[in-house]
């Protein structure tokens, strides 16, 4: 059962803020083998369409839009009305054990993407006699 | 829209898995079925993740968790197909899995239900119909088994099958009162079977073609107060079901009895399906042990990572969110679980497996997972290869009567094939059905150019199950006589063939 694996995170690389994306983003919580990821992205041209989430198969096993509220980021750009809900919030839950990987991507609506960081975690077993 | 098939879905949580679950049944979803996901109380995002899918599926949401039979009932409740296909949310079905089951019960209208070939990760079995052991409990025949043996693919009728996808008539569902929802997580789908049965609603068949790979355990709760269905089971069925699993082990070819003048008889076993210990039965165990240990903690090293949106546009992130232009966020451990020292016990846990694997093969020269001496069927096989060597000409066409064993038909300097054999010479996956049939496929292979026909002494049970077919060869065939197995010569007419055997003598 993976119901008790414990997942860490061991590494965040942050591609943000970069040439063509504006942004942020960092783990908010862990609980069990699910963790829950925070921020916002804002395109530095086009406008973001989706954020899609990558597994190490290169296989996109979830989209999410930027479309939380982010009252700080629009104060930050008033001239683009896109900042006023630029947020975003995933998680991410582990089945199994061992060690894998994540890429967030920012796809523009024009349809080109951008990095915005890759997270790096194991689901380790905290006592199999459990 | 008529409604022909309805996909029932029960869900608990785990909504990561329940997105990549339907996006791959909506995929290849026919126009004339609907997809009703339960939500059985779900205390996680699913209802965000479900709402996503919008008209694409029907949601039942339930306010109270109340286990598997319970949300399938519900779900079959709303249900408005003819046809309902009971799906667990940690399956990934494969190419043509609907359009399989589908079939199959068009084509067999005897059946009320249907089950699938469920695969692990690795493609090996994990559901190839349900067995009910000499304990009077049920078992998943072939667990274990590569996903493409011939035993596991063959379309057959079973007392039960699995719930994690199984094809029930609604009107067979609806004769017994569906589900009995007094099991809780487990067996409810074996006694639902044993019910529609029992009622005369119909036979129980599993149908390989449709395959679709099994999370089993990422299922939340599936073990939940499994001794209250156990203790319901055993009360309700332990006594009444019919213990097939050595039907079906005979029936496949992977045991046998072999009867001679007096006893002691003799069993064929394929090593694949058991391994009989003789005095030894502790160092096997023990070794056995100890290899399901290590490869279920090298399983341990497989993750699979999912990920959803939470919230989605409703709630405002506020101060919490990762905020400002200028914010960096490093490299995080959070502090949460992070402990090196975990990783390390894996390692040495993993290290002191194999050390003890290896003590155990040391102590047991020769291999402790063969068959025992007194089975000998290792040995067999080596004795038919060695007459085969000895009676057979070098590049003759060669047919042995097997299980599907490939070492039998590994002989030097022959040609050799299975018998019976499927369209592509392997191996048919099942004995002639009766004695003619058994005649009709040596003939064909014979006009094929078989020129010898080889009955291992663990096929010997042929000639007396099967009178014709011992007849036609008895009266047709050339024996070449040698005590270790049966060879005959299909080219060559009993009184030639013998004045050969007698020159060359």
């Amino acid at each position: 059962m993976s119901d008790g694996a414990a997942l860490e995170v061991e590494n965040v690389t942050n591609a943000l803020p970069n040439d063509r994306l504006w942004g942020s983003f960092r783990v908010r919580e862990i609980e069990g083998n699910r963790l829950a990821l925070i921020g916002w992205v804002l395109g530095a041209s086009a406008e973001v369409d989706r954020i899609d989430i990558v597994d190490d198969a290169d296989t996109v096993v979830a989209t999410v839009a930027p479309e939380l509220p982010r009252t700080d980021i629009a104060a930050e750009f008033p001239d683009r009305p896109a900042a006023a809900t630029c947020g975003f919030e995933l998680a991410v839950e582990a089945e199994g054990r061992g060690a894998g990987h994540l890429q967030l991507r920012a796809v523009f609506n024009d349809g080109t993407e951008a990095p915005i960081g890759t997270l790096s975690v194991t689901a380790a077993t905290p006592d199999r006699a459990a | 829209m008529t409604v022909a098939t309805s996909v029932v879905i029960p869900v608990h949580g785990r909504a990561g898995l329940t997105g990549r679950c339907l996006d791959l049944v909506l995929a290849g979803l026919p126009g004339d079925a609907e997809v009703i996901v339960v939500d059985d109380a779900s205390p996680d995002s699913t209802a965000a993740v479900l709402a996503g899918y919008r008209d694409a599926i029907r949601v039942v949401r339930l306010e109270e968790n109340g286990g598997f039979a319970r949300a399938c009932n519900a779900g079959a409740a709303a249900a408005r197909g003819g046809e309902l296909l009971f799906l667990n949310n940690d399956v990934e079905p494969g190419p043509g899995w609907l359009a399989a089951l589908r079939g199959y019960l068009g084509d067999h209208p005897e059946a009320a239900s249907v089950g699938a070939r469920l695969l692990y990760p690795n493609g090996t079995v994990q559901h190839a119909g349900v067995v009910f052991g000499q304990d009077g409990y049920p078992h998943n025949v072939y667990a274990g088994f590569p996903g493409d043996h011939p035993a596991v693919n063959r379309p057959r009728r079973l007392q039960a099958v699995t719930g994690a996808c199984m094809l029930v008539r609604a009107g067979a569902f609806a004769a017994v009162g569906g589900f009995d929802e007094g099991f809780l997580n487990s067996l409810e789908d074996v006694d639902l079977c044993l019910r529609i049965a029992a009622a005369g609603a119909g036979e129980i068949h599993y149908c390989p073609a449709a395959t679709l790979v099994h999370l089993e355990s990422a299922s939340r709760g599936r073990r939940d107060r499994f001794e209250r269905s156990l203790a319901l089971y055993r009360e309700r069925w332990r006594g009444r079901v019919r213990r097939d699993d050595l039907d079906a082990y005979v029936e496949d070819g992977l045991l046998g009895l072999e009867y001679g003048p007096s006893y002691p008889a003799r069993i064929a076993v394929d090593p694949q399906l058991a391994v009989v210990a003789t005095g030894r039965e502790s160092q096997i165990e023990r070794l056995l042990e100890a290899y399901a240990t290590q490869t279920a903690v090298l399983l341990e090293e497989v993750v699979r990572l999912s990920a959803e949106a939470v919230g989605g546009g409703g709630a405002a992130v506020g101060d919490d969110a990762a905020s400002g232009t200028a914010e960096a966020n490093g490299a995080g451990r959070n502090g949460a679980t992070s402990d090196p020292a975990d990783r390390e016990a894996f390692l040495a846990r993993a290290r002191r497996l194999e050390a003890e694997v290896r003590a155990l093969q040391a102590e047991a020269p020769g291999g402790a997972l063969e068959p025992g001496p007194r089975l000998g069927y290792a040995d067999q096989v080596e004795q038919v290869r060695a007459a085969v060597a000895a009676r057979v000409p070098a590049g003759a066409a060669v047919v042995v009567v097997s299980r599907g064993d490939r070492d039998l038909v590994r002989l030097d300097g022959v040609d050799a094939g299975h018998f019976p054999q499927d369209g592509a010479g392997g191996y048919a996956g099942h004995h002639p059905a009766d004695g003619a049939a058994a005649i009709a496929e040596l003939e064909r292979l014979r006009e094929g150019g078989a020129e010898y026909l080889v009955l291992p002494p663990s096929a010997s049970w042929w000639l007396e199950h099967y009178p014709e077919f011992a007849r036609h060869l008895g009266s047709r065939y050339a024996l070449l006589e040698d005590a270790r197995c049966r060879i005959y010569e299909l080219g060559a007419r009993v009184g030639a063939a013998a004045e050969r055997t007698t020159m060359g003598a």
